[in-house]
C-alpha cells in the first residue's frame, strides 16, 4: 500500500502532541490504537504522530464529572468497575458492541469518537449522556458539547486543531436509568442496521426527562428530540415507550428522506428504542 | 533500548528509518521504510509465522503481541513499535520444545490448515497471562478477532481450555 | 483374517496427532510465501473494471517504461490456447473458454494484463499506466435473463470449445430421465417449488498465491497453493506450450482451499511472467482480489416438482437447475450434475428427471466449493421433504425414513449421472442413516424440544428442523491415486504420494493407513506429498476422494512392501510368511520368535539378496460409497426483528471408519459452521454494473468464535468394504445440512418458509409480515 510517510513523532506530552498537530495540520496522522487508520492514509500525510505514550489512560470521577481519557481502550472501558456502576453500566456494556478482541484491545475511546463513523458505539452513548469533549491545541483547552463534535465545524476542529484528550460525562447521570440496544447480522459485526442508547431520569414511576440517541441508520449519531419530548412527565410504561419509538421512526424518516433502502433499519430503530426504554424503565 | 517514554522523532535516512525493537526477547535493529507495515517488516526479517490473510485488519492471521497484548501487525507501521516489545509465534516454542498452548492445540486436533493458528495461540497466551482460569465464553470472546474457516472453532476452544488447565498445574504443563 | 480386512486397529481409528500440527502451531511449517527467494519479482494482474467490454487495444508502452518493471503482458503476448482453469482430470469436462489473459472483458475482475516488477510499488505504478481501450457492451447479471432470447452473448468467440449453446449463454447442459409410470399419475400430493441460492465464497484464510522460478537445471518450478498439483502441471504445460517434463509443481503447506484452489488460476500467468523475465515471480492475490477474481459457489435457481403417495412413498422427482457459472465455464457441468447425482438417488422416486443448465453471466466465476452442487441441491430437496410431509400429514422424520436409500439398494441415477459424465452402477454398501437419525434425535433432544415449543408464546419463537444428506467418495473409474513407500534401516518408511493435504490432514490419515498395514506408528512414516517430481500421480484433493481413493492406493503400496518384509522376516525367523504378523515395529512369528523391523531392513540393505524394500501401487475405484448424515437445528426467531438465532445444532455423520476421529470431527465441525453462516449471513453483493460491493471480511460475514452457536459433531461408525479399513469420506457432506435444516426450523418456529437464503433478519421479517 503506497503512502507518503516520511517521519514518525512520539510526543511525550499532550502539549507536545497538540503542538505537532497544529504545526503539521493535514500532513499529520494522529495514530493511537492501530485498528483502522493505517490503511486509509491520505497522500498529503507525511508524518505519523504516535500518541500512544501520552498519559491519557484514565477513568475517574469527581463531584462534577466522570472523566474518560482519550487513550482508554474499549477493553478498559468494558472492564472498568466505575463504568460498570454508572447509569446501569450502560457505558461498559455499549462500548463493546459489535467489536472483536482487537478492536477492544487496541481501539481507543478517542479513536471511536473523533470523526465518528455511524457504526461506532460511543458517539450515541455520549450524546445520550450529555457529555462534553475536551481538547487542547497546546495553549488552550477547548470544551465542546458532544453534539457539536458531530457537526462539520466540530469535526474539523477536533482532529486538526484540538487534540481530543478526554470526554466528560455529567455526574448527575450516574444514578439515571439507561439501556442500549443494537441489531446487526452477527455479534462481532461492526456494521449494524441500527443502534440506540436511552437514558432516563425517573422519579417514582414517572419520567422527568430522558435522552434517546440513535446511530447507524443515519450517517451521524443524533438525539431524537421529538421522541424525548414525549417522555417528559409521562409514566415509565410500555405505552410511553411505544409512543416514543413511533416518534423516533417518524424522525428517522425525515432524516433519511424516506429512503426505501433504509425502511427496515428505521423500523428496527423503533423496535430497539422501545425495548431499550422498557428496560430502562425497569432498571 | 529506548524507553517507551521519549521515543522522540524518527526521520528517514536514505529512505529508511532505523528502529530498535525487542522481538521475542532479543533487541533487533531494523531498517524499515517509513510507510512500511509491521507485518511486512517482520516477514522480511524472517518471522514467517506472522501471516497475511487480508492485509486489512479483518482476519487476525497477522497477530503479534505488543507489550504482551494482542495487536494486528498489518494495521501498525513498523516504526510504531520502535522501543517496544513484540512477540511473534516464533517466540513461544518450537516443534521440539513447544509451548504448552501449542502442544494442547495439537493434542485436541485443533490444527487443520494452520494458517490461523499462530494468531490463535498468541491470543490464547495473552488471555491466560491475564486470566489463568477463563470459562468458555471468555475464551470465545478473546478469540473472536481470529477468523478460521477450517475448524468451526470447536477444538480451538477446547485446546485453549486444556492449555489453561495444564498451565494451572504445579509443573506448569511441561511434559 | 488378513490384515487388509481387519476390524481392530492399532493406529487407524485413533486420535493420532496430526503430523504437522506442532510445526503449524509454532509457525515453522512453510506455506508458499514462507520461502525467501533471491531476486523475487512482484507479479500483479490488471483486472477489468467493466462487466462486459470488447478490448479494442491495449497500450503497454508507458507501463513498460516504469523503472523496475521487467515485463508487461497482454493476451497478444501469450499463445492463444483456450482451456479451462478447472482442476479436473483430462479431458476436462468443462468448456475450453478461457485464455490466460482475456481478449475480451467478461466480468468486473476479468484478467486483462499482467506485470512483473522489482518492487510492489513499481508493479502498482505499471498497472496504473496500462491503457486499455474498451468498447463497453451490454451486460447480463441474471441467470434466467442470460438464457432468454436477446441476452448479450458473452462467449461469441470462434475458438472456444465444448460450449453447448454459446448463443444462449449455456455453458453446460445435462438431461436425464427415468420413468416407470406416467408422471405424477400415482401421486396423491404434488409440491412444485422454486428455490434460489446466493453467491458465496470459500474464504480460505490464505489467499491464492503462486511463485514460479527456474531452477539450476533450467526447469520451471511452480510453488503454489493448490489442491491439484498434477492438473496444474498438465494445464500449464499445455497453455504455455511447454514440454510437461520441463515443469515441476510443488505444493507446500496450504492455508485452506475448500475447492477454491482446485483451480489452475495463477500458475500459468505467473509462469508466463517468469518465462518473460527469466526471474522468480510471485503473484499473491489480495483479499479483495480473492473475493472478486478467484472462484465462487455457483448460485442456483432450482425447481423441484415432487409427488408422493398418501402412504408417504415418493413417486415423482422432477428437478430443474440453472447454475450460474459467471463469466467462464469452470466446473459448469460437474457442479450442475452433482446437484442431482448426489441428491436424487437418496429419494428413490419411481420417476426421476433432471434438467440441468449452467449459464454464463457477466459476474465472477463459479468454481469447486465444498459440497459442489449437492449443497444447493439439498437445500431444495430437504426443504421440499418437509413441505411434502406437511401436505401428507406425516411426521417429517418418519417420512424421510420411509424413503431414503438403504444398504443393498441402488438407484438408476448412479449409472446415469456421474460427475461430468456417465456414472457407474452401484449398490449402497454401508449406510448408517438410521443410526445417524436416531442418535441425532437423542443427542438433540428433539422430542423434548418439540413438546416444549408447542406451548410457547412471546416475541421470540423457537422451532426445530432437520435435514438428511448423502454425498460421494471420489469419482469412480475416473479419479486415480498412487503411492510409493520405501523402507529405511531403522524400520521407518518414506511415504510419497500425490495426494494433496490442504489442511485436511490427509498426510496424517494416509500415514495412519500405511502404519496400520505395517504394524508401526504414524510417527514412523516420513510423509512427502504433492510434488510432481517426487511423488506419483494423484488427481488432487476434491470430490471427497483422498481417504477413499488415495487411502486405498497407500494401503496397497503398504501391502506390497509388507509382502517383501514378510519374505525376509520369514528367513530370519525361520517361519512361513503367512504365519508372521507385523506389530509394534516387529515381525512376530506364530512360534513367538520375533525380530525388529530394523533387522529386516538391514538384512535387505546389507546382508542377503540386497534390495530396497519398496511398495508401489495405484488405485482407482469402482464405486463411490456415499457418507450419510443427519442434521438437527433449533432456532429462535425474533418476530419483531426477524433475527434468527441458532440455539442448538447437532450433526451426525457416517463416514465409514473414521481413520482419525479427531480430524474427521474437525472436518465436519468446519463444514457445519461454514454451512451455518451460509444459511444466515454470507452473500456476495454486486452493484448494478456488476462490481462486487462487499469484497472484504468486514463486509462479507463469516462467523467468528463468538458468533458460532453451540453445535456438535457425532461420528456414526459403519464399515465400508470398498474403503481402506472401512473408510468412506467426510470432508464435504457437513456443509450441506445447515441451510435446509434452518429453513425447516424457521418454518417450525414462525410458520414461514424461505426459499432464498441467506435468511437475513430483513428477509425473515418480510416473510413473517407477508404471511399475516
Amino acid at each position: 500500500m503506497k503512502n507518503n510517510i516520511r517521519q514518525f513523532c512520539f510526543p511525550a506530552s499532550v502539549k507536545e502532541a497538540a503542538g505537532l498537530m497544529n504545526r503539521l495540520k493535514s500532513k499529520a496522522l494522529i495514530a493511537a490504537g492501530g485498528t483502522r487508520l493505517a490503511r486509509a492514509i491520505l497522500p498529503a500525510v507525511d508524518t505519523v504522530v504516535d500518541i500512544s505514550d501520552l498519559p491519557l489512560k484514565y477513568i475517574k470521577a469527581d463531584n462534577a464529572w466522570l472523566r474518560i481519557g482519550a487513550l482508554c481502550t474499549i477493553d478498559e472501558m468494558e472492564k472498568s468497575p466505575l463504568l460498570a456502576r454508572w447509569a446501569c453500566g450502560v457505558i461498559a456494556k455499549t462500548a463493546g458492541f459489535g467489536s472483536n478482541s482487537f478492536s477492544r484491545g487496541m481501539g481507543t475511546m478517542g479513536g471511536n469518537v473523533v470523526r465518528a463513523h455511524p457504526y461506532n458505539n460511543l458517539p450515541p452513548l455520549f450524546l445520550a449522556l450529555d457529555a462534553v469533549v475536551v481538547g487542547t491545541d497546546s495553549r488552550r483547552e477547548k470544551v465542546l458539547p458532544f453534539a457539536e463534535l458531530l457537526k462539520p465545524e466540530g469535526m474539523r476542529e477536533f482532529g486538526s486543531r484540538y487534540l481530543l484528550t478526554e470526554v466528560r460525562v455529567p455526574a448527575r447521570t450516574k444514578t439515571w436509568s439507561a439501556a442500549s440496544e443494537r441489531l446487526a447480522l452477527t455479534k462481532s459485526d461492526w456494521e449494524s442496521y441500527a443502534s440506540c442508547v436511552v437514558v432516563v431520569d425517573r422519579k417514582g414511576g414517572v419520567c422527568r426527562g430522558g435522552a434517546i440517541a440513535v446511530s447507524a441508520v443515519i450517517p451521524r449519531a443524533a438525539r431524537m428530540a421529538r421522541a424525548e419530548a414525549l417522555l417528559a412527565g409521562q409514566p415509565a410504561t410500555e405505552a410511553t415507550a411505544r409512543k416514543a419509538a413511533a416518534a423516533v421512526v417518524a424522525e428517522l424518516e425525515e432524516l433519511t428522506a424516506g429512503s426505501a433502502a433504509k425502511a427496515y433499519a428505521r423500523e428496527m430503530a423503533g423496535v430497539l428504542v422501545r425495548r431499550a426504554l422498557c428496560e430502562a424503565f425497569q432498571a | 533500548m529506548p524507553q517507551k517514554k521519549g521515543r522522540g522523532t524518527l526521520r528517514a535516512v536514505d529512505g529508511k528509518l532505523d528502529i530498535l525493537v525487542n522481538i521475542n526477547g532479543k533487541a533487533v535493529a531494523m531498517k524499515v521504510a517509513p510507510g512500511e507495515y509491521l507485518l511486512d517488516a517482520l516477514r522480511r526479517e524472517g518471522y514467517k509465522g506472522v501471516k497475511k490473510g487480508c492485509d486489512g485488519g479483518d482476519c487476525g492471521t497477522c497477530t503479534i503481541l505488543l507489550d504482551g497484548k494482542p495487536a494486528l501487525s498489518c494495521m501498525l507501521f513498523a516504526a510504531q513499535v520502535h522501543g517496544r516489545r513484540v512477540t511473534t509465534i516464533e517466540g513461544l516454542g518450537t516443534p521440539n520444545q513447544p509451548h504448552p498452548i501449542q502442544q494442547a492445540f495439537a493434542d485436541v486436533g485443533a490444527v487443520q490448515c494452520g494458517f490461523c493458528i499462530p494468531g490463535m495461540v498468541l491470543v490464547t497466551k495473552a488471555l491466560l497471562d491475564e486470566d489463568p482460569d477463563p470459562d468458555e465464553g471468555a475464551v470465545r470472546r478473546a478469540l473472536d478477532g481470529n477468523l478460521c474457516r477450517c475448524t468451526g472453532y470447536v477444538k480451538q476452544v477446547e485446546g485453549a481450555l486444556l492449555a489453561a488447565r495444564r498451565l494451572r498445574q504445579p509443573q506448569g504443563g511441561k511434559k | 483374517m488378513s490384515v487388509s480386512d481387519k476390524r481392530e486397529f492399532t493406529v487407524v481409528n485413533h486420535r493420532v496427532e496430526k503430523i504437522d500440527a506442532l510445526a503449524l502451531a509454532c509457525g515453522t511449517a512453510q506455506f508458499t510465501d514462507d520461502l525467501d527467494i533471491r531476486g523475487l519479482l512482484t507479479g500483479r494482474i490488471l483486472f477489468s473494471p467493466h462487466a462486459h467490454a470488447r478490448i479494442k487495444s491495449i497500450d503497454t508502452r508507458a507501463a513498460k517504461k516504469v523503472p523496475g518493471v521487467l515485463a508487461v503482458l497482454t493476451h497478444e503476448d501469450l499463445p492463444r490456447v483456450r482451456h479451462t482453469t478447472a482442476g479436473q482430470g483430462y479431458p476436462e469436462p468443462s468448456p475450453y473458454d478461457t485464455l490466460v489473459l482475456s481478449e475480451k472483458a467478461r466480468y468486473v475482475g476479468d484478467r486483462i494484463a499482467a506485470v512483473a516488477a522489482e518492487t510492489p510499488e513499481a508493479a502498482e505504478e505499471a498497472l496504473s499506466k496500462i491503457q486499455v481501450d474498451y468498447e463497453v457492451l451490454p451486460a447480463v447479471f441474471d441467470t434466467m435473463q442470460a438464457i432468454a432470447e436477446g441476452a448479450p452473448v458473452i462467449h461469441d468467440e470462434a475458438d472456444s470449445k465444448n460450449i453447448p449453446d454459446a448463443q444462449h449463454n449455456i455453458c453446460a447442459k445435462f438431461d436425464f430421465e427415468v420413468k416407470e409410470v406416467e408422471w405424477f399419475s400415482e401421486a396423491d400430493v404434488v409440491v412444485d417449488q422454486w428455490y434460489k441460492t446466493q453467491w458465496a465464497q470459500h474464504c480460505a484464510l490464505e489467499p491464492h498465491i503462486t511463485v514460479t522460478y527456474f531452477d539450476g537445471d533450467g526447469r520451471l518450478v511452480i510453488r503454489t497453493s493448490t489442491q491439484v498439483p498434477f492438473h496444474a502441471r498438465r494445464i500449464t504445460a499445455r497453455v504455455l506450450q511447454l514440454p510437461l517434463k520441463s515443469i515441476r509443481v510443488i505444493k507446500p503447506r496450504i492455508g485452506g482451499g475448500f475447492g477454491s484452489k482446485q483451480e489452475v488460476l495463477l500458475e500459468p500467468i505467473c509462469a508466463a511472467l517468469t518465462l518473460a523475465t527469466k526471474r522468480p515471480v510471485k503473484i499473491e492475490f489480495s483479499r479483495k482480489e480473492t473475493f472478486v477474481s478467484s472462484r465462487t459457489r455457483h448460485p442456483f435457481v432450482l425447481r423441484l416438482k415432487t409427488g408422493a403417495k398418501k402412504d408417504g412413498t415418493i413417486t415423482d422427482a422432477h428437478m430443474e437447475v440453472y447454475c450460474d457459472n459467471g463469466a467462464y465455464g469452470a466446473h459448469s457441468l460437474t457442479v450442475m450434475m452433482c446437484s442431482g447425482s448426489h441428491t436424487l438417488p437418496m429419494y428413490q422416486a419411481k420417476n426421476s428427471r433432471f434438467i440441468g443448465r449452467s449459464v454464463y453471466t457477466n459476474l465472477p466465476v463459479g468454481g469447486a466449493y465444498r459440497g459442489f452442487g449437492a449443497t444447493q441441491g439439498f437445500f431444495a430437496w430437504e426443504s421440499q421433504m418437509d413441505m411434502m410431509a406437511e401436505k401428507l400429514g406425516l411426521d417429517p422424520i418418519e417420512f424421510r425414513k420411509k424413503n431414503y436409500i438403504r444398504s443393498g439398494e441402488s438407484s438408476p441415477v448412479f449409472k446415469a449421472m456421474g460427475e461430468g459424465r456417465e456414472g457407474i452402477e452401484q449398490k449402497i454398501g454401508s449406510c448408517g442413516m438410521d443410526e445417524c437419525i436416531s442418535r441425532g434425535l437423542a443427542a438433540f433432544r428433539w422430542e423434548e424440544k418439540k413438546k416444549r415449543n408447542a406451548k410457547q408464546a412471546g416475541v421470540k419463537r423457537r422451532g426445530v428442523g432437520c435435514a438428511c444428506l448423502m454425498q460421494g467418495s471420489g469419482i469412480p473409474e475416473v479419479d486415480m491415486a498412487a503411492a510409493f513407500l520405501k523402507m529405511n534401516e531403522d524400520g521407518s518408511f518414506n511415504l510419497h504420494m500425490g495426494a494433496t493435504d490442504l489442511g485436511t490432514g490427509s498426510d496424517t490419515v494416509l500415514a495412519q493407513i500405511a502404519a496400520e498395514v505395517l504394524g508401526v506408528t504414524a510417527k514412523d512414516m516420513i510423509v512427502l506429498s504433492s510434488d510432481t517430481d517426487l511423488t506419483p500421480f494423484d488427481v488432487g484433493a476434491y470430490a471427497s476422494s483422498t481417504t477413499f481413493i488415495s487411502g486405498n492406493a497407500v494401503k496397497k503400496a503398504a501391502l506390497h512392501a509388507r509382502e517383501q518384509i514378510l519374505k525376509i522376516a520369514a528367513k530370519i525367523l525361520d517361519e512361513k510368511p503367512e504365519d508372521i504378523d507385523l506389530k509394534d515395529g516387529k515381525a512376530v512369528g506364530k512360534s513367538g520368535r520375533s525380530c525388529a523391523l530394523s533387522e529386516v531392513a538391514n538384512t535387505a540393505f546389507y546382508y542377503h539378496d540386497q534390495h530396497q524394500i519398496m511398495g508401489v501401487a495405484s488405485h482407482i475405484a469402482q464405486s463411490s460409497p456415499p457418507p450419510f448424515a443427519a442434521h438437527f437445528a433449533e432456532v429462535a426467531v425474533d418476530t419483531e426483528t426477524g433475527q434468527v438465532e441458532i440455539l442448538d445444532y447437532v450433526s451426525t455423520v457416517d463416514c465409514g471408519t473414521a481413520i482419525n476421529p479427531a480430524l474427521a470431527e474437525g472436518q465436519n465441525d468446519g463444514a457445519v459452521l461454514n454451512g451455518l453462516s451460509y444459511a444466515l449471513t454470507e452473500e456476495m453483493r454486486f452493484s448494478p454494473s456488476g462490481a462486487m460491493l462487499n469484497a472484504s471480511f468486514r463486509n462479507y460475514k463469516i462467523f467468528s468464535a463468538a458468533d458460532a452457536p453451540p453445535f456438535k459433531t457425532i461420528l456414526i461408525p459403519t464399515y465400508e468394504a470398498d474403503g481402506p479399513f472401512g473408510a468412506k469420506s467426510v470432508s464435504e457432506i457437513g456443509i450441506n445440512g445447515p441451510q435446509p435444516a434452518i429453513a425447516n426450523a424457521i418454518y417450525d418456529a414462525v410458520g414461514v418458509r424461505l426459499f432464498n437464503p441467506p435468511f437475513t433478519p430483513e428477509k425473515v421479517l418480510a416473510a413473517i409480515r407477508a404471511k399475516k
